[in-house]
Parts: C-alpha cells; structure tokens; sequence
C-alpha cells in the first residue's frame, strides 16, 4: 500500500512537475460537455398511494444506505419522487443529507417520509413502555425537521412497530394527531419489519394511520398472509409502501447466488395494492437498473425462476412470524416466539436473550405431551415440535452459566 | 442429580447443541464508580444486528460490522447507562461507519482515537472500536459521568490507534469541520472505486467536496482512472496525463488528478483557481 515503495520513475517525474503546475502540460484542462450527457430520465409508471392521493413512482429512494449527496439529487432528476430516510440512520445525518439535496428543489416536487424510533420498548412483550411518551415522540419529530429543513414533512412514521398493541399505542397516535393538526405533517403511517399481518391489520383497524411502510418480499414464508393484510389495509384506504423487496440480497444462506433486483421489485409490484418500492441504491447504476424496472413491470416465469420460488431451504432461521401456527395449535401456543428463541440460541449464539424471552413465555416442552403428533405445519417448514423441545432444555440452565 | 453430571449435561447442552462455550462468570466489563454492570451482556453479530438497530444495520454491516455487545450499567438510585461497543474489522472501518454518524456541532473530548459529547451521550472512536455510552436523567452531572466511562473503557480495551492518514491530506482551508470520511463501498456512488475519503467544503454559499482514492498499486489506479474516463464517456487523454477537468453526469465538472497509487480530485466548485490550489495540497500531502 505504501506508495514510496511502488513508485516509478514515470510516476515520480510527473508529481513533480504536477507540484511546479505541471498539471496544465499534462492535463487535458478543458472540459468536454459534449462527450458527457446528462442522466436521461427514467420512464415513469405512477401509483396512488392509498387515500392520501399522492401519486408517486412505482419505485422511489430509500436513502438510509446513502453518504451521496448527487446520488439522492440524480434520483429527484430521474423523476424518483420519495425519499424514505429516518432520525435514527447515521444518527440524523441521514435527513441532513437529504436536507442538503432538497432545498435546491421546489416543495411540491418530492415527498419526504421520515421515522421516530422508541427504543422504550418490552421485546418479550412487544409492548411500549411508559418512557415512550407524545412529548418524547414530538421532541425526536421536532429534530427531524430542523435537520430536514422543512416545515412539514409528507409522512412521519412509527418506526418498528411489531404488535398490535404497539401501533394503537395512544401516546404516539396522540403525538401524531397533535403533529397533524400542527401541519407538520400530512400523514401519519408506522413501519413494520416482522409480525407484518397483526401490524398491518391493526393500522387498518385503528382508522387513524393513512400509510403502512412493510417487509415485503419474495422470501417471506407468510407472504401470503401479509397479501391478505395489505390488500385489506389497501380496501380501508391506506398506502402501502414495500420495504426490504432484495431479501438481504441473497437467495441462499450462503450468499452465493445475489437477487436479481428487477425480479424482486416486479414481485412486490406484481400485487397492485402495494403503491411503490424504497430500494436502498448506493451507486447511480443500480438506481438507474431498479428505475428501469419501470420499463415493464410484468412479473414473468423467467422473474420466477430468477427468484428461484418454490425453493424450500426447509425454512432457514428466521420465523416470519406470519401466526398461522399459533390457530394450529390446539394449545395455541405462542410458537413465533418460541421459534424466535430458538433462533437466538441456536443461529445468534445469544444464550441470555434466548432464555430471557423463553422464560418469559411461561411454556415448557411438557405442555406438547397431550399431542401424539404435533398439529402445526408450519409454512416455513420449520420442525415446531423439535425445535421447542430443543430451547426448553435452556430453561434448566443457571443464568450464571450463560455469557 | 449430582453436580458433576449436571454440569456435564449442561455442557452437553450447550456445545452440541448451540455451539457455545461456557464463559465465565466473572462480568466481563469493569464497574464504573457506583455503576455496576449488569450480568447481562446483549451480545449481536453479523446475522442478528438487525434486530437491535433495524435497517439501520445495513450501513453497519458495509463496514465490515464483528460483534456489538450492549452494557447495562445499574447505579444505587436504580438509574441507568448503557454502552454499545461496535467491533468492526479494523480502525479504518471503524472509523468509516463513526465518520458517517459523528455530529461536528457536538463538543469534542481529548480522549480515544476522537470522541464528542452530544446531549446526554457519548460517542467515542478507539482503534477498531465504536463506543456509543447512553445515560438518562444524570442532571448537572452527566458529562463528568459520561467522560469517567468513556476514559474507563480506553483504559479497559487496552487499544489505540490514530484517525486513519489521509484524514490529513485534506487542506484545511474551507474544510467543513468533522466532514472528513472514509466510505467503505461504492465510493462516489461508482461501485468500481469501491472505497475512498472524502471530505466536504463551503466556500459562499457553496457545498463541495475532495476526494482522495487510495490502491494498492500507481498502474491499479491508473487503470481506475481510465475505467471512470470511459464511463463517464470522457475522452482518453496521453497516458501521461494527470489532470482531468471532467464533467461528471452526476457530480457535474470538476478535477481529477493522479499521481503515484492515488486517484484524487474535486467536484462541486467552479472556480478552479480555488480548487486546483486544494488539490495541490492534497498532492503535497499524498505525493511529497
């Protein structure tokens, strides 16, 4: 790497004649606009999201992977319209950023959705704690803006949001409903990266959100279930907006076969209820590939077979918490999160959060005793039976035995 | 059940089934004063960072992200402080995902490879590590609190190492305070640079930024240079060139210039006088 050591004559003589100014011998000084164009832009096929009537591009920006200043300026020039960031990415820098870009542009020509996260949460419970309060949530709302620039943004959201009881959380509807009558901001949404069906179902049911922000993508396990959630949710009037549509990437676990991305977007297009996409671009081709999605959105067998669906990998690590299970069940046992435990024991090596939320679901192996063959088939094709059986034996453990 | 079998049962457990060894009793991280670290250490790796940060872990993960362990520190008034050490795999990428979140607005501390408090937090640089130390409700007391842990934990982690050396290459002169970064992948939004430092400058209103790309090998960066000539369809110039005014579909015009195993440039300003006379001290400072 060092440079003293690789440095050749050549090398050397023209680093120093660049030090004299050598740059205006050897330099090609004048620049040529006529061999460079401008970023032509892209077709754009538009969807209304939900009751809100914005009409946006079926594939916008999620910025939070950015450091990119003329990234997120050629996405607005491309004809990209939302720029999905959060307080919490690159601690505020994120909306900083795009504050940066933004300015230069007129309000009516983009729409901002930004995200408040409360970490005051119960995991085991998927419940907010009483620190999760209006004033706090307004207060991270008000840093927001003043980092965005902007007197309002398009849409605030609850970010993270896993349960039920999480999304008709009172004191955050109330911050919503206040920041809504304050005009700053026009629509209130909640994001949600796992338990998307109850999420989803509760934001419909509260008549109070106007956008969802979801997982959404071809390996989802329950994709079915949250197909049945969005389109609901979409029936009520509210816009849905696909997240995570590249599934990490990868179609294996060992990441020897990368996603196809236009496949995967034209997945999550193919269900008309799902009015636009955020990916995560971090170089202007891949923006301007996933843009060219817009090209034709039909999802074909050859998307099909790209995304290699109807593999079974017999269902990986991840439970998708989807529920179906739990009906199954004929002690409607809380197995999403029993799979999620032995996730954290047996893939993360995370032995104190494995039993931490174990223990907290007051269950044990025994309770499975009373069924010759276990009930469930999991759409995963997880092995319940098995798998419970093997985190029970944690609860035996002294804490002091864990790390 | 007698203790010895218990114990080898428990061993069974837990290395054939979840290929753990038993650890240590002993807490791992040292008590701060009246602050007590809690038994349970929230350990996340790779796989399952996503569950602590969400989305946020992406980032993370592109600059080369090891292992997070989550500190809970309990004092006797039940109040509390919670540290996050982000391992990553070296100095420099630690210091690419710090660079990407530090606040320059903040006030800086003379202590760990750089460090800053904002609000009633810390954030802290110390060789391949990113500390990030979070109290709640400490009242006038908090930033003599926040800096005993944060000299508490250099000491602990028994490392150090300086901000990486290019972060000094950049001139000074208009330099936006704590802009200097190091960005892991996808560098100028161009995934054939892959890495490089940039910093941002403002000068009248106007936001621009110099780059330096580092390889391995002056010809490697010869052959980059001609790569990002033909993308951006500019025309090849005599080899020998060093000097590009280009005009970048994206970045729009600016300057690139080469010397030894560096690629380095300026894009966002017109007034070339001004610029060309950073790029010189760009230069000094990489090709003396």
């Amino acid at each position: 790497m060092h440079q003293k050591k690789s440095i050749t004559r050549r090398d050397f003589v023209k680093s120093a004649l660049a030090g004299l100014g050598g740059y205006m011998i050897l330099s090609d000084e004048k620049p040529n606009p006529s061999t460079t164009e401008l970023p032509m832009k892209a077709k754009i096929v538009t969807r209304t999201l939900g009751k809100t009537g914005i009409k946006l591009p079926v594939v916008n920006m999620g910025v939070m992977n950015s450091d990119n200043p003329a990234l997120v300026k050629a996405a607005l020039d491309a004809g990209i319209k939302l720029l999905d960031t959060a307080g919490n990415y690159q601690r505020g820098n994120n909306e900083k950023l795009v504050g940066s870009v933004i300015k230069n542009y007129p309000r009516d020509s983009y729409v901002i959705a930004t995200k408040v996260l409360d970490r005051s949460r119960d995991r085991s419970t998927g419940t907010f704690t009483r620190e999760a309060t209006t004033a706090g949530f307004i207060q991270k709302f008000e840093e927001s803006l003043s980092r965005l620039g902007l007197e309002y943004v398009d849409i605030l959201y609850v970010h993270d949001v896993v349960t039920r009881s999480m999304v008709l959380y009172e004191p955050f509807i109330k911050a919503l409903d206040q920041l809504k009558k304050e005009g700053k901001i026009r629509f209130a949404g909640v994001t949600t990266h796992w338990g998307e069906p109850e999420v989803i179902k509760a934001a419909t049911e509260s008549k109070f959100y106007d956008v969802v922000l979801t997982s959404y993508n071809f390996k989802q396990g329950h994709i079915n279930a949250v197909k049945e959630a969005v389109a609901e949710a979409a029936k009520a009037g509210i816009g849905i907006i696909g997240m995570k549509t590249f599934a990490g990437g990868f179609i294996d676990e060992h990441k020897t076969k990368p996603v196809d991305p236009k496949a995967a977007i034209r997945f999550v297009l193919n269900d008309e209820h799902v009015t636009t996409v955020i990916p995560g671009f971090t170089t202007f081709d891949q923006m301007t590939l996933d843009l060219s999605v817009m090209e034709d959105l039909e999802f074909t067998e050859n998307d099909r077979k790209a995304l290699e669906l109807g593999y079974n990998s017999s269902g990986g690590v991840y439970c998708q918490s989807c529920g179906v299970c739990i009906k199954q069940c004929p002690k409607h046992l809380p197995i999403p999160e029993i799979m999620r435990a032995h996730m954290y024991a047996y893939a993360y090596k995370n032995l104190w959060e494995a039993k931490d939320l174990f223990s907290s679901l007051q269950v044990n192996s025994a309770m499975c005793q009373d069924c010759s063959e276990c009930m469930v088939k999991c759409v995963q094709g997880f092995d319940v039976k098995k798998k419970f059986s093997e985190i029970a034996t944690l609860q035996a453990l002294p804490d002091h035995f864990l790390v | 059940m007698q203790p010895q079998r218990l114990f080898a049962g428990i061993t069974a457990v837990l290395i054939t089934c979840c290929g753990i060894v038993i650890g240590q009793e002993i807490p791992k991280y040292p008590k701060i004063g009246e602050w007590q670290p809690q038994k349970k250490v929230q350990v996340y790796n790779p796989d399952n960072l996503y569950d602590y940060i969400n989305g946020a872990s992406e980032l993370y993960l592109n600059y080369q992200f090891q292992q997070l362990d989550v500190i809970y520190y309990k004092n006797r008034k039940k109040q509390e402080i919670v540290v996050e050490v982000y391992q990553h795999q070296s100095p420099l990428l630690a210091f690419g995902i710090y660079s990407q979140e530090r606040s320059p607005e903040s006030n800086y501390l003379p202590f760990g490879t750089e460090s800053y408090i904002d609000g009633s937090n810390l954030f802290m640089l110390v060789g391949s590590n990113y500390i990030k130390i979070y109290s709640y409700d400490l009242g006038d007391s908090v930033a003599s609190q926040l800096t005993r842990f944060g000299q508490t934990f250099i000491s602990f982690l028994k490392v150090t190492s300086p901000l990486p050396r290019l972060i000094a290459a950049f001139p000074t002169e208009y330099l936006q305070p704590k802009s200097e970064q190091f960005v892991a992948r996808n560098f100028l939004g161009y995934s054939f640079f892959n890495n490089g430092y940039q910093a941002f400058y403002h000068k009248d209103e106007i936001t621009f930024r110099l780059f330096i790309i580092e390889t391995d090998h002056p010809e490697t960066s010869h052959q980059l240079l001609r790569q990002y000539l033909q993308h951006i369809q500019h025309p090849l110039q005599d080899a020998a060139a060093i000097h590009y005014a280009v005009n970048d579909p994206y970045h729009g015009e600016g300057i690139v210039r080469i010397c030894s195993n560096f690629i380095y440039g300026g894009f966002g300003l017109k007034n070339r006088e001004i610029l060309n006379g950073l790029l010189d001290s760009v230069q000094r400072n990489i090709c003396p």
